[in-house]
């Protein structure tokens, strides 16, 4: 019997079940084409995204209200997924998960910042159910930042954000502390990489990995270009390690060398080059780099399918579709129309 | 017993201006459990605002309240007698808040600075202690004229990188040891790189370590000073005591008074909070125990002289059962049970309460597996006395003490059936069997007993399905009808193919391929019922392949469930065996006229009955959990909590 029939069987079925209810190309066509923010609510009614959009009716809901409604939805999906997933493999998948707890984490200590209510915060956070390491209702009655992060000792943010809480009381900036939120989560990822075990370990290495990788490169591009970070402060804003990429890379953008070569050496001939400068190149470099983890993810879902590299393709599909969901919401709330977004879409219309 | 106590949703229309005396009324009948109507009274931006303002005066007078009685250390224990039926509003509350305040609030500011200054000094020692090595003057490191140094705590995580971040900076990085998760580091470097290695530090996550520049000297001597000074603070505080114990016996009843004025307030405009608002009419809506209506109508209708439109409705009518919330009506025994139940998932209010059922099916367990009637007597003993609240260490065990009791009489009975006490099986006769003699009988036993448990699952399964109306569930669940044929079809095959009884031919295919076919079919079938579009959502090829392993799922769990219960038995015959091998081990130490034989042969009834009759127990809990409630307990029910008058702090 081949390696991983047996965990693999039923988790095959009902992930193919689950790319069976992805968006179709007719309706990406369909929401493509939606005229305005209303059409476009509708014709995203019509799709598998249809229940839990139930409630709007003649007005499309403001985008972080579509993105949780969305998110609602992924959540459903993770939920079936861990069930699903055999026991070895399940902290890697828990912990994929946890991403969005970082960023519900994210959201209300922006919330916190500008005063907003609890309640509206409740509103905006991805409904993590059980695989949540956290009680949300405990940490929203937080006064503000530094409460907290007390109420979150003992949980597995508590040190990193502990170590960050001076910086953000010195500068009064979140800054610091999503750092060390995001750092500290793809550490324990990349951890949780390592410990998975045969053929999972070259299916995560190879799919998380990547996305590890983009992560990586993204974050530093972002701290030289955007940010001015010094060559010492992008070392420490990023990670040392990655699956093709590595600490010469993040040195080599960190100094400033030359973007589109530094590419080439972690993806060869599949890397997009970088038109540094020129405008919305960063996010568009992100979106290509994304397409590139698109294709393995594809690659992944053709051949040999007993494997953990089917569930995980599924989820970065899944991620990439709901992020150009809200991308489509966008733009479709701002009058745009296809040449302004489609650059920024990992999704290609035909 | 099996169900939760029949609920009804009450909605009242309450003009604004009985508004709180009506949640009072409703707070001191504590029957109500509370619909948020609060979306009806919502302003633009999202938010329910009429309340907040009165709630934040509330807090704040509470939190006054408990910075005295916090200070003067005062119980928030009414005394006998006092008189709560006045009702304060918030000037009258405050006024009295301010008169107690004056008289108590300089003490309390004068010990909160001494307290703060201590606290402070406290911070400046643990910001000194890992430094105590260092044999440096601090001052001397602030005014190094051609050279930089920092002293601080990184993260553990962050200090291969921090050093690799500065790999073309020249600088030297001292690890003088583990704070935390923290490393303590010095870090030193020429001070015209004094911008780089601090940014370089600082986003590294690198707390800098800094000292007051009061404080001159080394580590150890600013560590006395510190010392010195908190020694007067601390003395200084004391000599308050006198003033603080006469303040808190002339204020403390008093602040007890208002706190609870304060917080049963509060609870009722935080109730009120959720309250729907129309202009000038409230929307109060909740659960009721539907016996206890009549009497909550009837006390909002007395008060308001009949202002009050009501509006009564059962569960089935306002339709979302999943939004009603559940009481559990055990008592005695069964209600010792609940938290095993609750641990796993709170009952929904349309589905059987499992707690009576796991409280025998536990017990008769735990004694199958644990029989002996000397361990079962120590175990029932040790219940008893954590329930008399006698022995202090087994106070924290008196929610457990009436399991520990039950399931320690379960193994006493369950010794005389074996003939086992405290390990000895040649003392008292066997009523049943002895299960190291007789171990495929106890095996085949136990099977027997986990099939009986795995029809009274299919029972329950189909019981909710009723209860729920959801067809699907009574007639095509692997635990509905059709799973119960197949189960009691797959069974008689295995009884027959055991005993060698032969079968009439047609009757295996009768009683196993059409529940089959039906459990195959049972989404369209479900569907169809339920008369839901479309009948398969994901193409038949797909749901085919589904069904298939679906269906072998369920075959294989059909097996294990049955065959889990084994270890009913087999724990059983472990329980005796293990006995054994103390009698041995204390047999190599001499016969028994010995003192070692008796020494061992108690280490091994102690070493039996903790460490075996824990595990005995969590195997217990395993078969309730994974192979009994699988079957039909899904839970995620609401529990009933009433709104009631509250002295607790609720913020």
């Amino acid at each position: 019997m081949p390696w991983g029939l047996p965990a693999y069987i039923t988790p095959n079925v009902h992930v193919r079940g689950m790319l069976g209810r992805m968006l179709t190309a007719e309706e990406w066509r369909e929401l493509d084409g939606s005229r305005d923010a209303l059409g476009f609510l509708l014709a995203l009614k019509q799709t598998s995204y249809g229940p839990q959009l139930a409630e709007f009716e003649a007005v499309c809901p403001p985008c972080e209200l579509l993105e949780a409604r969305l998110n609602a939805n992924v959540a459903l999906r993770f939920a079936h997924i861990i069930d699903l997933t055999p026991k070895a493999d399940q902290p890697l998948v828990l912990l994929l998960k946890q991403l969005y707890e970082v960023d519900n984490l994210k959201t209300v200590l922006r919330g916190l910042q500008v005063g907003e209510s609890a309640e509206r915060m409740k509103g905006f956070l991805f409904p993590l159910g059980r695989a949540s390491s956290l009680d949300m209702d405990a940490l929203l009655v937080a006064r503000d930042v530094p409460e907290l992060v007390l109420r979150l000792q003992g949980t597995p943010y508590g040190d990193a954000l502990r170590h960050a809480l001076a910086r953000f009381e010195e500068e009064r900036s979140l800054f610091p502390l999503e750092v060390a939120l995001d750092l500290d989560y793809y550490r324990r990822l990349w951890r949780a990489i390592q410990e998975t075990k045969g053929d999972s370990r070259k299916w995560a290495q190879q799919l998380i990995g990547t996305w590890y990788d983009i992560t990586n490169i993204m974050w530093a591009l972002r701290y030289r270009y955007y940010y001015d970070k010094s060559l010492a402060e992008i070392i420490n804003y990023t990670l040392p390690y990655g699956y093709r990429s590595n600490d010469s890379v993040i040195r080599g953008i960190a100094a400033g060398q030359e973007v589109t070569p530094l590419l080439r050496q972690v993806w060869g001939e599949a890397a997009p080059p970088a038109e540094v400068g020129q405008p919305g190149w960063l996010p568009r470099l992100e979106v290509a780099l994304h397409r590139y983890l698109d294709k393995l993810c594809r690659a992944a879902l053709t051949g040999y399918p007993f494997h953990l590299g089917v569930i995980l393709a599924y989820l970065m599909q899944k991620r990439a579709e709901t992020r150009d969901l809200m991308v489509l919401a966008e733009a479709k709330m701002s009058g745009l129309r296809r040449p302004a977004y489609q650059d920024y879409m990992v999704h290609q219309f035909a | 017993m099996f169900h939760a106590e029949e609920m009804s949703e009450l909605s009242l229309l309450v003009p604004r201006q009985d508004i709180e005396a009506v949640t009072k009324a409703i707070a001191q009948k504590g029957v109500l459990h509370q619909i948020d109507t609060s979306y009806l009274s919502r302003s633009e931006d999202g938010s329910a605002e009429p309340w907040l303002d009165r709630i934040q005066e509330y807090q704040g007078f509470e939190q006054r309240i408990l910075l005295m009685t916090g200070t003067l250390q005062t119980s928030e224990a009414l005394a006998e007698g006092s008189d709560l039926t006045a009702t304060l509003g918030s000037a009258e509350l405050r006024d009295r808040i301010l008169a107690i305040e004056r008289e108590v609030m300089p003490l309390v500011r004068q010990l909160k600075g001494l307290e703060q200054r201590l606290a402070e000094l406290q911070i400046l020692q643990q910001r000194l202690r890992p430094l105590a090595a260092l044999d440096v003057d601090l001052a001397s490191l602030r005014d190094l004229s051609f050279l930089h140094a920092q002293v601080g705590i990184i993260p553990a995580a962050n200090l291969d990188r921090f050093n690799s971040s500065l790999l073309h900076v020249p600088h030297v990085i001292m690890n003088l040891g583990e704070e935390g998760s923290g490393t303590l580091v010095a870090l030193f470097g020429s001070a015209r790189d004094r911008e780089i290695l601090d940014r370089a530090a600082n986003s590294a996550y690198m707390a800098p370590i800094s000292m007051p520049t009061e404080y001159r000297g080394t580590p150890a001597a600013i560590g006395r000073a510190l010392g010195e000074e908190a020694e007067q603070l601390r003395a200084q505080k004391n000599a308050l005591d006198l003033e603080t114990a006469r303040l808190r016996d002339a204020w403390g009843q008093p602040l007890a008074e208002l706190l609870w004025h304060a917080r049963s307030d509060l609870s009722l405009m935080r109730a009120a909070h959720h309250f729907g608002q129309v202009r000038d009419v409230y929307l109060v809506a909740g659960w009721v125990p539907t016996r206890r209506l009549p009497e909550l109508v009837q006390a909002v209708r007395d008060l308001t002289s009949g202002r009050v439109e009501v509006d009564i409705a059962t569960a089935e009518q306002a339709g979302d059962a999943a939004s009603v919330p559940t009481t559990l009506g055990n008592r005695g025994l069964f209600k010792a049970f609940q938290g095993l139940v609750t641990n796993y998932a709170f009952p929904a209010y349309n589905e059987i309460d499992p707690t009576p059922l796991v409280a025998i099916s536990f017990v008769v367990m735990f004694g199958l597996m644990f029989g002996d009637v000397g361990h079962g007597l120590v175990l029932a003993a040790a219940g008893w006395l954590a329930l008399s609240g006698k022995v202090a260490a087994l106070k924290g065990a008196r929610g457990l003490a009436p399991i520990l009791v039950a399931a320690g009489a379960s193994a006493m009975v369950f010794g005389f059936l074996y003939g086992s006490i405290f390990g000895i099986e040649d003392v008292l006769p066997a009523l049943w069997l002895r299960p190291l003699d007789d171990i495929m009988s106890i095996l085949l036993a136990t099977v027997v007993l986990g099939v009986g448990i795995s029809l009274v699952g299919f029972a329950a399964n189909i019981a909710n399905g009723l209860r729920a109306r959801d067809w699907r569930r009574v007639l095509f669940d692997r635990y509905g009808l059709a799973g119960l044929w197949f189960y009691l079809g797959l069974l008689g095959v295995v009884f027959a193919v055991a005993t060698g009884v032969a079968l009439p031919s047609g009757l295996i295919p009768l009683a196993l391929i059409p529940p089959l076919v039906l459990l195959t079919l049972g989404e369209p079938l479900g569907n169809l019922i339920n008369k839901r579009r479309p009948l398969i959502h994901e193409g038949v090829g797909l749901y085919l392949i589904t069904a298939f392993f679906e269906l072998f799922e369920a075959f294989i769990g059909y097996l294990s469930n049955s065959l889990s219960y084994v270890r009913l038995g087999a724990f059983a015959v472990a329980h005796g065996g293990l006995m054994s091998v103390f009698f041995i081990l204390a047999g190599m130490m001499g016969g028994p006229s010995s003192l070692l034989y008796w020494l061992v042969v108690l280490v091994g009834n102690i070493f039996v009955i903790g460490f075996e009759g824990l595990i005995v127990g969590i195997q217990t809990l395993r078969l309730e959990y994974y192979e009994f409630f699988s079957k039909f307990f899904t839970g995620g029910g609401l529990p009933y909590r009433p709104l009631e008058l509250s002295d607790k702090q609720t913020s």
